[in-house]
């Protein structure tokens, strides 16, 4: 597969030193687009001309000092449920098919302060429902590695886009694993900040006690980067908090002593792929090579962690997108009788299957009679899950594990079948919990399975040491890229 | 076991909802519901009488903004968004049955 020449970071380099354009790298990433995207559809939208304009003013403020940050110039890509001004912010559903944002999302707002240049938006499950980006009202995405494979999801678009080289760094957002998991499938780096860290201004809310916005790359540099400039207070996101230094590229360094890792013994048993055990112990030999100390030991999850996750996001769900009744903005159906079914009507046209699934079960968990036996029920596993990894943290520094149970599966695995959509679910037992207790946490590409599918594991930090999680990933990209040229 | 969802327990849900269901969706709601609620029904096994519900992830203060008048997003911006408009006011159907009515 035909990568960019540079990462994101190193792109900017080549721009700061004059080698290289910001209009040249835009050029270069949609020449890309056009060739590959009628196989991959990673896109929704594609801003050409916005983004090649707004490439030559870049260029210009590069040339004049005046924009230098480690991100300058570099083209990159938005999940379609973080809003910009101007462009098309759909969420992959019908609801939104024609909503055009009068405001940008902060994270975006940032990065395009910092010198960076939108030039699409990607695709994704709606409403970040979904773990394949099948349940998108405009098509599934196909995984670069194997078009018959899902690129997983819900920012699966995102994670080809950059795994394709249609964009040098992408943004995703993640309540469940939605930025981790495609990036395991499409063997990339995945993100997922703090809880709290990035602001959640204009991202359209799923569920609001577990979204962040993050960055998906390729290079651990990139993640930080991206992350560095993304992060820090906003007064338009009053959940969002400050703490240490925020300097995240000087934590980068190649090795891992003094690093203690914690391996949870029962996350390599049960259904987990063969391939995918045998990656992460070669990680841990890695990490043990380059100074860390690794464990096995038990974090003792409560074993209703998914359910957990599933009620909580449900119910959020449910209110969040109570806003979408046709009303003030957003998809309105056609000759209602009474306002009633103005709302009903709407509602019911504008959503798919697996969104009216989630708001029903939200409404039920939540409601009189109900709301003690399973969503207070759900609150309190939350604080015993939070519990576990608070022990966890005060004996390592980093956890390290799977982030799925298998490769990336074929296309197709879900249906609006409710049997179809409660399987994939329950593969989510590896990221949600990170959710559940507000941690930071990283998918790190770790090779290929046999069928030539990309596999990752995942590195897990205590709330706001997203530090440690990105030394333990600069280390083990570091080891990797020693094996490349020993090879070579 | 979970109770089954009753056909008044559906209606409920789908009126909290907010949405219309042809009798195919309904049959198929109700047949998910109950999958899913038997599937959810297993935290009941987890002993959860020593932890409290945990809301707030952090123990920080809540601290506020200075409350400082402004329109930072634009309220015609906003207000652009709305599918049928009439000035400052939304026009939507009667709430009782008939047509749209005018506000002029």
């Amino acid at each position: 597969m035909k990568q960019n020449r540079w990462t994101a970071t190193e792109l900017a380099e080549e721009i700061k030193a004059g080698r290289y354009s910001c209009t040249e790298a835009v050029r270069e990433v949609l020449h890309e687009i056009e060739k590959k995207e009628d196989l991959l559809h990673a896109f929704l939208l594609v801003d050409r001309n916005k983004a090649l304009k707004r490439a030559e003013y870049v260029d210009r403020e590069i040339a004049a000092g005046r924009l230098n940050s480690t991100l300058a110039g570099v083209p990159i890509a938005v999940k379609d449920n973080i809003c910009t001004a101007g462009i098309k912010t759909t969420c992959a559903s019908r609801m939104l098919e024609n909503f055009v944002p009068s405001y940008t999302a902060t994270a975006v707002e940032r990065l395009e302060a910092a010198g960076a240049v939108v030039i699409g938006k990607t695709n994704m499950d709606e409403f970040a429902m979904g773990s394949t980006t099948e349940t998108s009202a405009f098509g599934a995405s196909k995984n670069p590695y194997c078009l018959s494979c899902t690129p997983g999801g819900s920012s699966g678009g995102s994670a080809v886009a950059v795994a394709a080289g249609e964009a040098y760094l992408a943004l995703g957002s993640d309540t469940g694993g939605s930025i981790r998991q495609p990036a395991a499938f499409c063997g990339i780096y995945g993100l997922k900040p703090t809880y709290g860290s990035v602001s959640r201004y204009g991202l359209i809310a799923y569920a609001s006690s577990l979204d962040q916005i993050g960055p998906m790359g390729r290079s651990v540099k990139d993640c930080a980067a991206a992350l560095e400039i993304m992060a820090g207070k906003d007064t338009r996101d009053a959940g969002t908090l400050m703490r240490g230094d925020g300097k995240l590229l000087e934590a980068l360094e190649r090795k891992a002593e003094g690093l203690r890792i914690g391996i949870p013994k029962e996350y390599l048993e049960g259904e987990l792929d063969e391939e995918i055990r045998q990656a992460l112990y070669a990680q841990v030999e890695c990490l043990n090579r380059m100074g860390a100390r690794t464990e096995e030991f038990e974090l003792k999850l409560p074993e209703y962690v998914v359910l957990c996750y599933y009620t909580i996001a449900s119910a959020e769900a449910s209110s969040n997108l109570a806003r979408f009744d046709g009303v003030k903005y957003g998809f309105r159906s056609e000759n209602p009788q009474n306002l009633h079914e103005l709302y009903q009507r709407s509602r019911a046209e504008g959503f798919g299957t697996e969104v009216k699934r989630r708001i029903m079960l939200g409404n039920y968990v939540l409601s009189a009679g109900y709301y003690r036996a399973y969503y207070e029920k759900a609150l309190r596993v939350k604080a015993k899950i939070k519990m576990c990894f608070d022990r966890a943290f005060a004996s390592y520094d980093v956890l390290m594990t799977p982030v799925t149970l298998s490769g990336a599966p074929a296309l197709g695995t879900y249906s609006k079948e409710i049997q179809s959509a409660l399987r994939l679910y329950q593969e989510d037992l590896y990221t949600v919990p990170v959710n559940l207790a507000g941690l930071p946490a990283i998918s790190v590409p770790s090779g290929l399975n046999k069928n030539g599918m990309p596999v990752g594991v995942q590195l897990i930090g205590n709330c706001f040491e997203e530090k440690k999680i990105l030394r333990c990933a600069y280390a083990l990209e570091y080891e990797k890229s020693l094996g490349k040229k020993g090879k070579e | 076991m979970t109770e089954k969802i009753t056909e008044e327990m559906l209606e409920q849900i789908r009126i909290l909802s907010q949405l219309k269901l042809t009798e195919e969706e309904r049959i198929s709601a109700k047949a998910d519901m109950e999958v899913l609620l038997i599937w959810l029904e297993q935290m009941k096994k987890l002993d959860t009488s020593d932890t409290e519900p945990l809301v707030h992830l952090y123990n920080y203060p809540n601290v506020l903004r200075e409350d400082i008048a402004g329109n930072p997003d634009g309220s015609e911006e906003l207000l652009n968004h709305i599918p049928d408009r009439k000035g400052e006011y939304i026009q939507v159907p009667n709430t009782i049955n008939g047509k749209v009515r005018e506000i002029e």
